[in-house]
């Protein structure tokens, strides 16, 4: 199985109030890896461990079939990286960026960061504070990209922003992805975006994987099984993921639709958006 | 790793600005007093405070958890700032010179001798600070270590009185002679006790 870009494997952190325990999953060569879970859930960690911003305590991870510690310097080169809240100062303009970039990555492309400025419409005699949120957030999706990286690593880089400048992004990954070498990983809480995008969902809920796979998957399997106050008895009980009692009836998650859909003929099962299975999972009871 | 020290300068070009103000301040008034030794002790800690700004500026942005995800290690950022604090006080002992020459030009002549003897002085003054200072910063972050800067003054001084008081003899001329030939060696190993305990602080640090 060459065809990883990234594969974690057991990776373990613990922190004082919170633990990542044991998670792993792979991001394939030309997929984009939508990470989703709460606020808290472990997706930074995630992401920090992998750039190795912080000590994993246990764990391995390759990046291009690389250990990212032991290679990191080499790595670290076909990386572009988005992270919240983390960024240029707020001083400097889009040239000194650039200068200051090609000083830093060997295949740095002051024309295609040219490129990028001009198709996000930048002005490019603006200090970074002048910005608008949605032009930093373009900003720093063009810096991230101007080195030619074959792995983009994206922290909430959309959240906060408006739903014109969201979808404007999500094409550029898109785009981005269209080369069969390139992969995307991107964490958000702000999951039609990801259902949007992604070939594979990663599910973090306090700091393990729910699960991690292919969307079409996940949307094909999971369903909504709704049913009476007084016909909750009548379904079995191994059926059940989660469940959320309303005022009238229950919500019920379950697992392989079709097979559901034979076995509960009389009730009515509905397809669910990854939204409505993430809330479940944390907000419903378990059986 | 020539980048990051290229985005401090960047950074410091607009604060840099207002130095050169507040340089031209002590310009003036050293020739008025036409003496130029507080002047050329002042510009020295500006730029030698300016390496020490450029940290504040970072933490500002955020910007070392972004860095680190470049192909940088954490060696090469700590390197980054010791040599950008070098430059700047290099700077600051050749502006200080310079000005004091051009003073005793207009003013009372000062012997060329004393002049570099005491631009050198300061330099080592100014290194032998940021050695002390920049591990501070590593442990404690910036802003604490703005309170830690006055320390990094009082004790000396401190201990300076005491001795004194405690009817220490002086060093003898000769004796600083000999002090300030070996200095060179002194400070190299004091600049690299500093780095290598800032490399192994930082390395250990969560961001």
């Amino acid at each position: 199985m060459m065809d990883l870009n990234l594969e974690i494997e057991n990776l373990s952190k613990r922190y004082n109030s919170f633990t990542l325990k044991n998670i792993s999953f792979n991001v394939p060569k030309g997929c984009i890896m939508g990470l989703i879970g709460e606020n808290g859930a472990g997706k930074t960690t995630t992401i920090k461990l992998i750039l190795n911003l912080i000590k994993r305590d246990s764990g391995n991870i390759k990046i291009f079939g690389l250990d990212n510690i032991e290679n990191e310097k080499e790595i670290k080169q076909q990386i572009g990286v988005v992270l919240d809240e983390s960024y240029f100062h707020d001083n400097l303009k889009p040239l000194s960026i650039s200068k200051i970039m090609q000083n830093i990555f060997e295949n740095w492309d002051d024309q295609l960061f040219d490129n990028y400025l001009s198709k996000f419409s930048l002005p490019k005699n603006k200090t970074i504070k002048e910005y608008s949120k949605g032009m930093k957030a373009k900003l720093s999706i063009a810096t991230a990209l101007a080195h030619k990286p074959k792995l983009l690593i994206l922290d909430e880089a959309t959240s906060g922003l408006d739903p014109v400048i969201r979808s404007e992004i999500l094409d550029v990954f898109l785009d981005f992805i269209q080369d069969d070498e390139h992969s995307v990983l991107i964490s958000s809480h702000i999951t039609s975006d990801l259902e949007k995008i992604s070939d594979y969902i990663t599910f973090i809920n306090d700091g393990s994987i729910i699960f991690s796979e292919s969307k079409d998957n996940l949307i094909y399997n999971y369903g909504l099984l709704k049913c009476k106050i007084n016909e909750f008895d009548n379904i079995d009980k191994k059926d059940i993921i989660r469940y959320k009692k309303n005022d009238f009836n229950y919500d019920i998650l379950v697992k392989n639709k079709q097979e559901m859909k034979i076995k509960y003929k009389n009730y009515i099962i509905d397809s669910i958006n990854l939204e409505d299975i993430m809330l479940l999972y944390i907000k419903g009871t378990v059986k | 790793m020539k980048g990051l020290i290229v985005k401090d300068l960047f950074n410091l070009k607009k604060y840099s600005k207002s130095v050169m103000l507040i340089l031209a301040f002590y310009m003036l008034y050293a020739v008025m007093m036409d003496s130029s030794m507080f002047m050329a002790g002042m510009i020295i800690m500006l730029t030698t405070m300016m390496s020490i700004t450029s940290f504040s500026y970072d933490d500002l942005a955020k910007w070392d958890k972004y860095a680190l995800s470049f192909p940088i290690t954490r060696k090469e950022m700590v390197l980054s700032k010791y040599l950008l604090a070098l430059l700047l006080s290099i700077v600051g002992v050749i502006i200080a010179f310079a000005a004091s020459l051009l003073i005793s030009k207009i003013k009372t002549p000062v012997d060329m001798n004393e002049l570099l003897v005491v631009s050198y002085v300061l330099l080592i003054v100014a290194l032998v600070f940021i050695s002390i200072l920049l591990p501070l910063i590593y442990k404690f972050g910036v802003e604490k270590s703005r309170v830690l800067i006055i320390a990094v003054f009082a004790v000396p001084a401190a201990i300076f009185f005491v001795l004194t008081n405690a009817g220490f003899q002086m060093p003898t001329e000769s004796q600083l002679m000999i002090l300030l030939q070996f200095s060179p060696i002194i400070l190299l190993v004091i600049l690299f006790i500093s780095f290598y305990v800032s490399v192994n602080i930082y390395k250990s640090k969560d961001l």
